[in-house]
């Protein structure tokens, strides 16, 4: 488990005081996927450098495991960095190493001997679907490819974090989809925990179980993913869901329906036409796979002929189904 | 009046004098190379934005670096005539030359090693932070070979520098083809010899510089 209390970091210079990260406060459960959701700027950056002590927090603790990072000197802070793995925007592979030597990197810090250091390779080359290029230079393979030999390399000392810095963000559409993927595939096959950065909302969509939207420095939302998008007036549920503003759809009554638990599927909606005799138009909404659930935000307008309805029944009945209904 | 030396009757004595010259620019490279880097890694090591921040050791040697290279190499190989004689027992003749080349040279050397570290992109030096390398296994793992073409680049210029300046210790009795090309060319006015001279010094340069590229070349996977 990582928990971040109270944790802020300020840059100083002569001309101005810049806080970059604004007593944040996280926790984030083990063996899960983590996304920290935030536009450049917001401060995600320097929080995960942060987690990875790259920088010293101003003041504030992050906890990895048992160990409080900020209390650890020189020696022990290394060892303590041989349980976390990192991936970048960049990739920042070595170009003076072939692929299988990469990924042989923090094998060879951490004093693995020559054999088991190549057996190890080989398995997670194999594991990233590479084995075929373990003596290319990063100069010869693709960004995917590249961003691949990162995550081999990430995961080469059996790390129990994974940090992702904007991982997908230099790959095209498709390539960011098999990386996440692969990512989704890791988790679940090694149980390792992943807590990636990103401005990108699809990540956050496609793998994420845990999420927290960063904005000024400052955490604004977090928890699981499920809570989150039914929560009213959640900002991440409009990030990922979004539903439309009610002002441009021209209709101040409407509200905004939320499925989250598995009952995207079910006709709910045409179960409280016939049972109400109400009529629903709906305005903008979004269905989408989130944390392995079909998830579904509606924006829709209840009304009927008459004008007067059942309202406290219309609750009752999408509360039966947990369907939640904001204004 | 003495009949002036053919060119054909002073090679000989021409090949001497690139001995001398190997011989000095040689062992003047080798300890440039060395410390060169050693006094690169440091400041590179020791700057602001290094792995080691050391604001006094950074501005201390960089200060040191800075006022070595101020002074033109003639007036430094003068100024430590008596270092030399210190070190050397002589301060002529080839061996003795070594000591002002290798001065004049190792500032310069770890400017141009200083500049190629910081190439190297911080990402990289990030990433292996995080695997929790030591500060010296990022030194020998990947700020080294990293940027081993800048390295190589810059010791290729470092050597050129060394020829040409192998041919003023010449003229304070370093020996050497400098001081063949003053004997012949500027005492004797012998035009013929001292253009064999200026042949041999072009080849000589040629051929250093091509190896040094070519070497850079082969490391071409490194530029990606």
């Amino acid at each position: 488990m990582i928990e971040v209390t109270s944790l802020t970091k300020v840059y100083s210079s002569a001309a101005s005081t810049v806080t970059a990260v604004d007593d944040v406060s996280l926790r984030i459960d083990s063996g899960q996927i983590f996304g920290i959701l935030g536009r450049s700027g917001a401060g995600k950056t320097t929080l995960m450098r942060c987690l990875t002590a790259l920088e010293r927090p101003t003041s504030g603790t992050v906890t990895i495991g048992e160990l409080e990072l900020t209390s650890l000197s020189g020696a022990e802070l290394r060892r303590v960095r041989h349980t976390m793995g990192m991936i970048f925007q960049h990739f920042n592979l070595l170009a003076s190493r072939t692929a299988a030597a990469n990924v042989a990197f923090p094998l060879e810090v951490q004093g693995v001997p020559a054999a088991e250091r190549k057996q190890r390779v080989a398995e997670l080359l194999d594991l990233v679907g590479l084995s075929d290029r373990a003596g290319n230079y990063p100069a010869q393979l693709s960004g995917g490819q590249k961003q691949r030999v990162g995550i081999a390399r990430a995961l080469a000392a059996h790390p129990q974090v994974l940090f992702c810095d904007e991982a997908t963000s230099a790959l095209d559409p498709a390539t960011t989809e098999q990386i996440l993927d692969l990512i989704a595939e890791i988790n679940r096959r090694t149980g390792v925990t992943v807590v990636l950065i990103t401005h990108e909302s699809e990540v956050v969509r496609r793998i994420c179980s845990g999420a927290a939207l960063m904005e000024n420095g400052r955490i604004v939302e977090q928890g699981a993913l499920l809570e989150l998008l039914t929560a009213p007036r959640s900002r991440l549920a409009d990030i990922l869901l979004p539903v439309g503003e009610p002002a441009n759809l021209g209709a101040e009554s409407s509200v905004v329906l939320s499925f989250a638990q598995g009952h995207a599927q079910e006709p709910v909606i045409s179960g409280l036409t016939r049972r109400f005799g109400v009529d629903v138009s709906i305005l903008g909404g979004a269905v989408e796979l989130i944390a392995g659930r079909k998830v579904g935000r509606l924006r829709v307008v209840i009304s009927h002929p008459t004008g007067a309805f059942d309202r406290a029944g219309v609750d009752a009945y999408l509360a039966e189904h947990e369907v939640s209904v904001q204004a | 009046m003495i009949p002036s030396t053919s060119w054909q009757e002073a090679l000989p004595e021409l090949l001497r004098a690139l001995g001398e010259t190997a011989w000095m620019v040689g062992w003047s490279f080798l300890i440039t190379a060395i410390l060169g880097i050693a006094i690169g890694v440091l400041l590179r090591l020791w700057a602001p934005d290094g792995l080691a921040p050391n604001r006094f050791l950074y501005f201390a040697v960089g200060a040191v670096v800075n006022i070595a290279r101020s002074l033109p190499f003639l007036i430094l190989m003068i100024a430590l005539i008596s270092f030399t004689r210190l070190i050397v027992g002589t301060a002529y003749g080839p061996t003795a030359a070594v000591v002002p080349l290798a001065v004049g040279a190792i500032p310069f050397y770890a400017r141009v090693v200083e500049a190629a570290l910081r190439e190297v992109a911080s990402g990289k030096l990030e990433a292996a932070q995080v695997m929790g390398a030591s500060t010296w296994g990022i030194v020998r793992k990947v700020l080294l070979p990293e940027s081993l073409p800048g390295l190589v680049s810059g010791a290729t210029l470092t050597l050129v520098t060394l020829i040409g300046y192998s041919t003023m210790a010449g003229v304070i009795g370093g020996g050497g083809v400098g001081d063949f090309a003053i004997r012949y060319g500027y005492q004797r006015f012998n035009g013929p010899v001292l253009v064999e001279a200026v042949i041999a010094l072009i080849v000589i340069v040629q051929v250093v510089q091509s190896v040094g590229d070519w070497i850079v070349r082969g490391m071409g996977h490194l530029r990606g």
